[in-house]
């Protein structure tokens, strides 16, 4: 099921909200956990088997870590933890390199969910948190349906005193949440979608300005599309007394490939960050060392976003720049102000084309074809698409939330706000249904 | 306050759209032209269920139509697209965006030649290409497919004669909302054709009959900013005239007036698609008959024949396999005429 469907929004929300607030005390988890597991059974059938078994597995595995405080326990827990991703995502991305092939339908969320799991082992082992003593307790935090299938990727012990404590609806959070639902409903639906909508219609021409447009849009779509989907998962938290930390903040107007990922999915770059770049000795160790343990970390993440070999490509570009900036390019770009954005920019469309395309170097190679840059298709739908581009570069900066906050300080902005939610929603509404079934990109990692 | 005023009529809001969804039935989303997702059987276990559960709540959803309109327009007035999945205005009409398929214009010419030399060896055999409105209109989107293009690779190796129709067309030849032409604007088309075949033309009185009011194809995916059409049929003398379709085993009107509310009107001619109709006049006994290999366009065309002809038997390759041709054991001493709208000529792939 996607946030951005009228099932969604019109029954399965609307009635687990109605349950919730029937229930009491510790019953409202476990309304969540029967929820959220629906959720997942909605769309994945079987599948939900999987995330049972890596639920129960962790909950009853997190224990005895408590009991048996040793490396050895804790890195066989991890490995069972990590034996389903590796088995649905990536046995035929491996036997595909012997030339065996070798199909398997990759569960939803699978590697957010098995992430989170494994996290939470760790931090028990680290004594970072307890092992939580209620399985439905453990079950709402690990499968919560706001944000079991697209993440962010949330810790144990952001929501630990959240989940085992009774919460209450709070006119104040709830609100905020409606607002920050409404807003990624808006971004998914208006402009991801929309952008989904341009680059198909314009993929089947290939002069260079239209290969920009497709990687431009293509950049502004994932991070519309993605954004969006931790937006609503923040807002749904709110409704139900989670908080979530934030899972982007502008990333596309950092100034460098290192502040880029530093704003984009934090989770997963804050997961990398404490579980495998830490440990590895981070920046504290000789440069080689360094850099070894970054180029682990990026092949590590372009893995964990496809199993292929342009995945492994785009994590290792984006690793050699950041080595880059670290022993050089840092100090240059922080004296060139509004060039450091073009140059974020333009790597970041060049490094995406890896994410978005196998035949990358071709590609890329294109796009700088002098010969075949410009025609009469590409210039009437660069006029067609220039204000939807526009709209979606100015949207991705902080200009919009700075102006909404000077707003904020009219006194009469609410009721002003209060009318935005209804009409930005109806609108939101309005492209759900011109677009039928959209789901969002994120779920296929 | 306001909070909880504006929690409370968000709640209302979704509970009220939900419940109304839930009694919206309807089996046609003639907006849309097109049957709205049925809901099988109860399958919990089939993931397939659950989709086709999202698509019957999407369909259904109360105010379906004006979030649909809601959508295009805001694309026109936020985003300023100069077309909306490829439909555009101009002059009033609607256009939708068609790029030249070289390849599947040979495939039609192909498929063409080899029925020809296979099954029509002794017999004449003509070929007539319907251009597009947009022929009519100038140039808007620069790679927009033209008539020019597929005539002279028609002319370069199509092996039949063809007949010349696009000097007796123009743009209100055609609907507004939809890439089909007119009925009534075709008897001049109609007198060309027979007269190019060597029979002899029965000249209708064009007495107009409105089935109603009519949005083509191209009207949901439009901006809204033109007229709608009404739909004319000419009036013609049917007595002893049949039409029996093969499919349904069972014989058919000329014109169902019953079609204008179906999801296609254009149906309203001789049933709407079918893989193969015979149509029989038995107030004609000049021994003309005739064999049509068409595409819709065709429909609308083909009941201004019926007088010149005691037997026009009418076959569609997208609906009836070439390969079963032998079984109709169609008329040996019969014309025969391929007429193909360029939409079809360009988009060939569905040709069997």
């Amino acid at each position: 099921m996607v946030f951005s469907s009228v099932t969604f929004i019109f029954y399965f929300l609307a009635i687990v909200i109605f349950l919730y607030a029937l229930a009491k005390g510790k019953v409202k988890n476990a309304v969540l956990l029967g929820a959220s597991l629906f959720f997942y059974f909605y769309g994945e059938g079987r599948m939900t088997l999987i995330l049972v078994g890596v639920l129960l597995f962790t909950y009853y595995y997190a224990k005895l870590i408590e009991l048996k405080r040793k490396r050895l326990v804790l890195a066989l827990g991890v490995i069972i933890c990590f034996t389903p991703l590796i088995y649905y995502k990536y046995s035929s991305f491996i036997l595909a390199n012997f030339g065996i092939v070798y199909r398997v339908a990759l569960p939803l969320g699978i590697s957010f969910f098995s992430f989170q799991a494994s996290s939470y082992l760790i931090d028990v082992y680290r004594k970072d948190v307890k092992a939580s003593s209620s399985l439905v307790n453990y079950g709402t935090y690990l499968t919560f349906f706001g944000q079991l299938v697209a993440g962010p990727i949330v810790r144990y012990e952001t929501i630990a005193q959240e989940v085992e404590r009774v919460r209450r609806f709070e006119v104040d959070e709830v609100y905020t949440g409606l607002k920050r639902f409404v807003l990624g409903l808006a971004k998914k639906c208006i402009i991801a979608n929309t952008l989904g909508l341009a680059i198909s219609e314009i993929s089947a021409y290939d002069s260079g300005l239209i290969l920009w447009m497709i990687a431009v849009m293509e950049v502004l779509q994932l991070y519309y599309d993605f954004s969006a989907y931790s937006d609503m998962a923040i807002g749904l938290g709110l409704f139900f007394g989670f908080h979530f930390l934030e899972n982007f903040d502008h990333p596309l107007f950092a100034t460098s490939v290192r502040s880029f990922w530093q704003r984009w999915h934090i989770s997963l770059g804050t997961w990398f960050k404490d579980y495998v770049y830490f440990p590895l000795g981070g920046s504290r160790c000789k440069s080689a060392r360094h850099i070894f343990n970054l180029l682990l970390v990026w092949t590590m993440t372009g893995l964990w976003h496809g199993a292929a070999w342009n995945f492994v490509l785009w994590g290792l570009y984006f690793g050699i720049l950041i080595i880059l900036e670290r022993y050089t390019l840092l100090k240059r770009l922080t004296k060139l102000p509004y060039l450091n954005h073009i140059y974020l920019l333009f790597v970041i469309i060049i490094g995406f084309v890896f994410f978005n395309h196998e035949n990358a170097f071709e590609y890329i190679a294109r796009l700088f074809d002098l010969d075949h840059m410009v025609d009469p298709a590409s210039l009437y739908y660069l006029e067609s698409y220039s204000l939807l581009i526009v709209f979606s570069l100015i949207g991705a900066t902080p200009l919009i939330k700075k102006l909404y906050q000077k707003a904020g300080a009219w006194s009469y902005f609410k009721y002003v706000e209060a009318v935005l939610i209804f009409v930005v929603f109806g609108l939101a509404i309005s492209y759900l249904i011109g677009l039928g079934f959209n789901p969002f990109l994120y779920f296929r990692f | 306050m306001y909070k909880k005023v504006v929690l409370c009529l968000m709640s209302l809001l979704v509970l009220a759209l939900g419940i109304l969804t839930l009694f919206n039935q309807k089996e046609i989303l003639s907006f849309e032209r097109r049957k709205a997702q049925d809901l099988g059987d109860f399958a919990p276990l089939d993931p397939a269920y659950w989709e086709d559960l999202d698509a019957y709540l999407s369909d259904h959803f109360i105010f379906r139509e004006t979030a649909l309109k809601i959508n295009n327009l805001s694309k026109k007035y936020l985003f300023a697209f100069k077309d909306n999945d490829g439909v555009y205005t101009k002059q009033g009409y609607l256009f939708d965006i068609l790029t030249y398929d070289e390849a599947a214009v040979d495939h039609l010419i192909l498929k063409t030649n080899e029925l020809a030399n296979t099954y029509f060896k002794d017999q004449d055999c003509y070929f007539v290409a319907i251009p597009r409105k947009n022929d009519y209109s100038e140039r808007y989107f620069p790679d927009d497919l033209r008539f020019a293009d597929i005539k002279k690779q028609l002319d370069d190796k199509l092996s039949l004669p063809m007949i010349a129709i696009a000097d007796l067309l123009s743009l209100d030849s055609y609907y507004k909302t939809d890439i089909h032409w007119r009925q009534e604007a075709l008897s001049k088309v109609a007198e060309r054709i027979v007269e190019s075949l060597g029979d002899t033309y029965h000249r209708e009185d064009v007495k107009l009959q409105n089935a109603g009011t009519f949005y083509g194809a191209l009207y949901a995916r439009s901006f809204f900013d033109t007229a709608k059409d009404e739909l004319y049929y000419v009036d013609l003398d049917l007595n002893g005239v049949k039409v029996f379709d093969l499919e349904k085993d069972a014989y058919v009107k000329v014109y169902d007036e019953s079609a204008i509310t179906s999801p296609d009107a254009y149906d309203l001619f001789l049933d709407g698609p079918s893989a193969y109709l015979k149509i029989t006049n038995e107030k004609v006994n000049n021994g003309q008959k005739l064999i049509v290999f068409r595409d819709s366009f065709a429909s609308s065309l083909l009941p201004l024949f019926i007088n010149s002809y005691e037997e026009i038997e009418v076959l569609d390759l997208r609906y009836y396999s070439e390969s079963l041709l032998d079984e109709l054991e169609l008329a040996s001493d019969a014309k025969v005429l391929f007429i193909y709208g360029s939409e079809f000529i360009n988009q060939s792939g569905a040709l069997r």
